[in-house]
């Protein structure tokens, strides 16, 4: 029963699986029985399209926590491998333990470490895995965004988006000015060259 | 372990004496006080142009272990230009405004206060693309042009950074985030080189009663997390235009109204690279010797690490000498 327990749990999936399960028992039992039935309140007074969004945005977190459970899994793997080298060479008597002091056998260990993380970041799993939680990690962060751009409307504080457009005008606007301010610069000195050649001309 | 007295510790980075000689929005030029007498200080001015990731301060670390003090002692005449930290109200700044925009108006700055036409130009680390881009578009302002761990070429096998930077969903980064937030950039560096990062801190332990050893580590640990945020365009730029497409090395990357091609560079080129550098691997900086249009071409490299070539005793006596001898003989 153990094992069955310990290998159930130690599936990112499964992990995954529940706690989302545990999350649509709260929003059944909490949101909708607690508020909507026994308070006679919809959705805590959340539009429906709101409460999407937030599912949604717990839907993505957890889709986060399961892409970065399963890239430690998989970072930890190389720790285990390197472990098993070091003590297979151990047992083989490859190295003369007995000459080598702390600091020799600390190097050592640091070098199949090294090796093991080095071909495992590097490998196609490696890399799929870095992926997975960047990918993951946006999506979430995206998703809170858009939370956070509804709550500060509703709030009427002006959003990310919002204070984006905001900023590319000043962009456009400080870009021109530069321009300007360039252009006027290489006038001027035009005009003063013109007015230094007017002189030398007056004085001939 | 022996912990160290807090009264005895000294992490201040970037003591060395200098003046702001020009600021724009939130960039700043420095300009070093010169160590040697004017008859023995070079004419030509020296420009350092740093990366938009991580700061300066890692030229600056400490007084005995100071690429810019080093400089300084060989008889040059040392400006900096110090990025600061974007902020969201940046985010459309791109490569075209910090190498057209910031960089040409210091190089101008410097030109005036010098009455010169041209400076040398030193790039380090992804500064040295980006001098490597100022060069191509203008090559009338530079005299020589010396690169540090500079990526040029993004196709070369091991190098991870350069492939986890390949499968980033760079527009969408800048969606969620507007700029590419410093830490996340750290995140990878340290993710780069997981037991060297661990190994760190167990050097560090093991030697807490070397005052001058935490010190130093204290200076290095402010460096390595004291990462600037990249502006949302200037990552799009550089990540989807230098490292996902390969560009710059192709002669295609647009900037503004030019297409930076490689073979303008003419003037002569000091390229130089570490043999174990794991953010910017030996073959993609070495590129750079044989992509330039330049006849006068030195390559070296040096057996260490990315931050080993501005550290340390390597770098004042090998490093330094040698690239400040390169500038005085042109």
């Amino acid at each position: 029963m153990n094992n069955a327990f310990f290998q159930f749990w130690s599936n990112p999936d499964n992990i995954f699986k529940a706690s989302i399960s545990q999350v649509q028992q709260f929003q059944e039992q909490v949101m909708t029985g607690f508020f909507s039935q026994k308070l006679n309140i919809p959705h805590m007074g959340l539009m429906r399209e709101e409460l999407d969004n937030i599912t949604e945005t717990v839907n993505a977190g957890q889709d986060y926590m399961a892409a970065l459970t399963k890239f430690l899994q998989s970072f930890s793997m190389p720790y285990a491998e390197g472990l098993l080298e070091f003590v297979k060479k151990m047992k083989a008597g490859q190295v003369d333990w007995k000459s080598l002091d702390d600091k020799q056998l600390y190097q050592m260990a640091i070098d199949v470490f090294n090796q093991k993380y080095d071909a495992m970041l590097k490998s196609e799993q490696g890399q799929k895995a870095v992926k997975e939680v960047i990918d993951q990690y946006l999506e979430f962060k995206n998703k809170v965004n858009t939370v956070n751009e509804r709550v500060l409307r509703r709030l009427a504080i002006p959003t990310k988006s919002e204070m984006e457009d905001i900023f590319k005008e000043i962009y456009t606007l400080k870009k021109t000015n530069k321009q300007q301010a360039s252009q006027i610069k290489q006038l001027t000195k035009d005009v003063e060259s013109l007015k230094e050649q007017i002189s030398k001309g007056d004085t001939q | 372990m022996k912990i160290p007295n807090l009264k005895d510790l000294n992490y201040q980075v970037a003591q060395t004496p200098s003046d702001i000689v020009y600021q724009e929005d939130k960039v700043s030029l420095y300009h070093y006080k010169p160590t040697v007498n004017n008859e023995q200080l070079h004419k030509t001015p020296v420009l350092i142009i740093y990366a938009l990731i991580n700061r300066y301060i890692m030229l600056d670390l400490e007084p005995d272990r100071s690429f810019i003090q080093n400089l300084l002692d060989q008889g040059l005449d040392v400006y900096l230009l110090d990025w600061g930290y974007p902020t969201s109200a940046d985010r459309y700044l791109g490569l075209d405004d910090y190498i057209n925009g910031y960089m040409n108006n210091a190089v101008d700055t410097i030109c005036e206060h010098h009455h010169c036409d041209a400076v040398n130009l030193v790039g380090i680390c992804m500064g040295g693309s980006l001098s490597v881009m100022y060069t191509a578009i203008h090559q009338e302002k530079v005299k020589n042009l010396a690169t540090f761990a500079t990526p040029v070429n993004a196709d070369v096998d091991d190098a991870i950074l350069f492939t986890w930077a390949k499968s980033l969903d760079v527009e969408k980064i800048n969606a969620v985030f507007g700029n590419l937030p410093g830490d996340m950039a750290n995140m990878l560096y340290l993710l780069a080189i997981p037991v060297g990062t661990v190994d760190r801190y167990v050097q560090f332990f093991n030697k807490t009663e070397n005052i001058e050893f935490v010190n130093t580590f204290m200076r290095l640990e402010k460096w390595s997390y004291d990462s600037p945020d990249m502006t949302g365009e200037a990552f799009k730029d550089f990540i989807g235009g230098v490292i996902q497409k390969n560009l710059l090395i192709k002669n295609q990357l647009e900037m503004g109204d030019h297409v930076v091609n490689l073979k303008n560079i003419t003037c002569p080129l000091f390229n130089v690279y570490g043999t174990y550098d794991h953010l910017v691997p030996p073959a993609s900086a070495k590129a750079l010797s044989e992509a330039v249009g330049s006849d006068d071409i030195t390559t070296h490299e040096y057996k260490t690490g990315h931050i080993g070539m501005f550290v340390g005793k390597w770098s004042k006596n090998t490093v330094c000498p040698q690239v400040a001898q390169w500038i005085k003989e042109r």
